[in-house]
């Protein structure tokens, strides 16, 4: 896969830099156009993604609700530590626009 | 059932999976290493590996080797030979899920390079270490007593997760981890009272070990928040492996005066058919890494590492399994059961996981509640 993209688990966690809330579903649908054929933007490896950040410290559960078929649908969002440890790691890798 | 209800409920079994799966993969780290440690015994008595601990002439009439070169030099060959194939199962793994571009990409980054330090603290120093020091004390009649001061390495890793991520570290927890510390010298059979100088220096090379596995364990169970763990490993495999076989293994050889061997062992080794069981303990020591850090991003420094460290207990049941009861290699006698006090000492390493992984304070709370 030769492109000039970031790798997908950063472009995951930088999706939560504009301090908006998002669930997993979401950070899927907006990286889909870009990462569409990597075999792991799935709903399950991004929800555990978004976990285990999630137990780390860097984003928050910020509403919890059900969606439309009675799944439960989880919303993250960032907080100051996971702000300065993305900024800190990765903040200087960015995707060409 | 109310909206609201049907949502806790749903979050908080989400939230029991996820903590079983986390506990899943660091306790399968550790069987793995056990594993690992199994296969890797097996291939060190197998061929031209047989001759050079033995301390024979090897091969067609090549003197037999001296000691340094058996303690230290081999260390750093066979750590070289299993990290590398790991790390080529670990990159096949990545090419599998279409991860290969990302892994390069990875490497070039920050998080990549600090993944790249824990290999080399995690992988030459600590690995060689840990063997010298399992070398030296053997050869002091003791080498039991280097197991619990190697798996130390929880105890390190849970501070210092605690001082760079600021990862909660209370009572329960630490008294978890000393009853971990205290079974892990138990199942290694230690008697303390009758360590010479050489068991002592063994000693000093498992604290450099405990110390290099803490730090690993820690920043890169924190690492794979950002790298997937699959990745993560194939940086650690790769960078190890390499280090140890190109760097280590001839640094070795020079320091101790005997460069000339180095081409020798290395076409030796290479050609030996031993080298097809280094190429499985390669295969399971990838998810013994692998799941270490999964595990330890998934539940924390504390709780994964001392769930990995019954690696304590599954190291000599593997390889008691394989040489012992299976006969596999033809030492079964060399290899007896393992003893009451190690199956003890598993039951109760498991009762100190327990205690790091529940705050028995919260149990009872719950318990009030329902009543």
């Amino acid at each position: 896969m030769a492109n000039e993209l970031m790798p997908l688990y950063y472009a995951i966690m930088k999706h939560f830099m504009d301090g908006n809330e998002h669930s997993a579903q979401d950070v899927i649908d907006a990286l889909e156009p870009n990462y569409g054929g990597y075999k792991l933007l799935t709903n399950k490896d991004v929800e555990e993604a978004l976990d285990t950040a999630k137990e780390n410290g860097l984003i928050d559960e910020s509403s919890c609700d059900l969606d439309n078929s009675g799944n439960l649908l989880i919303r993250y969002q960032i907080n100051d530590f996971g702000r300065d440890m993305i900024d800190r790691y990765i903040g200087k890798y960015n995707n060409p626009v | 059932m109310s909206m609201d209800q049907r949502v806790a409920e749903l979050r908080e079994e989400r939230r029991r999976k996820y903590f079983v799966r986390g506990v899943a993969f660091a306790i399968a780290s550790g069987i793995c290493y056990g594993m690992y440690t199994g296969t890797l015994t097996l291939a060190e008595t197998q061929g031209v590996w047989g001759e050079w601990f033995a301390g024979t002439e090897w091969g067609a009439g090549n003197p037999a080797l001296s000691a340094f070169v058996i303690t230290f030099v081999l260390a750093a060959l066979a750590a070289g030979l299993n990290d590398i194939f790991s790390g080529i199962w670990s990159l096949a793994v990545c090419a599998k899920n279409r991860q290969l571009g990302d892994f390069w990409k990875t490497v070039k980054t920050r998080p990549g390079r600090i993944m790249i330090l824990c290999a080399v603290i995690g992988g030459p120093l600590a690995t060689i270490a840990y063997i010298i020091g399992l070398n030296s004390a053997t050869a002091a009649g003791n080498p039991g007593v280097i197991v619990p001061i190697a798996a130390l390495n929880c105890a390190i890793g849970a501070i210092l997760g605690r001082v760079f991520f600021k990862q909660e570290l209370n009572a329960h927890k630490i008294v978890g981890i000393i009853i971990c510390l205290c079974t892990g010298a138990l199942i290694g059979g230690t008697s303390f009272a009758a360590l010479g100088p050489e068991a002592l220096l063994g000693c000093a090379f498992a604290f450099i070990a405990a110390f290099g596995w803490g730090f690993e364990g820690c920043v890169a169970g924190f690492g794979t928040i950002l790298i997937d763990y699959r990745i993560g490993i194939a940086i650690r495999q790769v960078t190890a492996g390499v280090l140890e076989l190109l760097v280590m293994f001839p640094l070795l050889a020079i320091i101790g005066g005997e460069a000339a061997c180095i081409p020798d062992l290395a076409a030796a080794a290479l050609t030996s058919p031993a080298l097809l069981i280094f190429v499985l303990s390669g295969f399971f020591a990838m998810p013994a890494y692998s799941f270490w850090y999964k595990g330890n991003s998934m539940c924390g420094a504390a709780l994964g590492m001392a769930c990995n460290g019954m690696y304590a207990f599954w190291g000599p049941f593997f390889i008691w399994l394989i040489m012992g009861v299976l006969n596999i290699g033809g030492m079964a006698a060399d290899y007896p059961p393992l003893a009451p006090i190690q199956w003890i000492g598993a039951l109760i390493m498991v009762v100190g996981i327990f205690c790091i992984a529940v705050d028995p304070a919260s149990l009872f709370r719950k318990k009030n509640q329902e009543a």
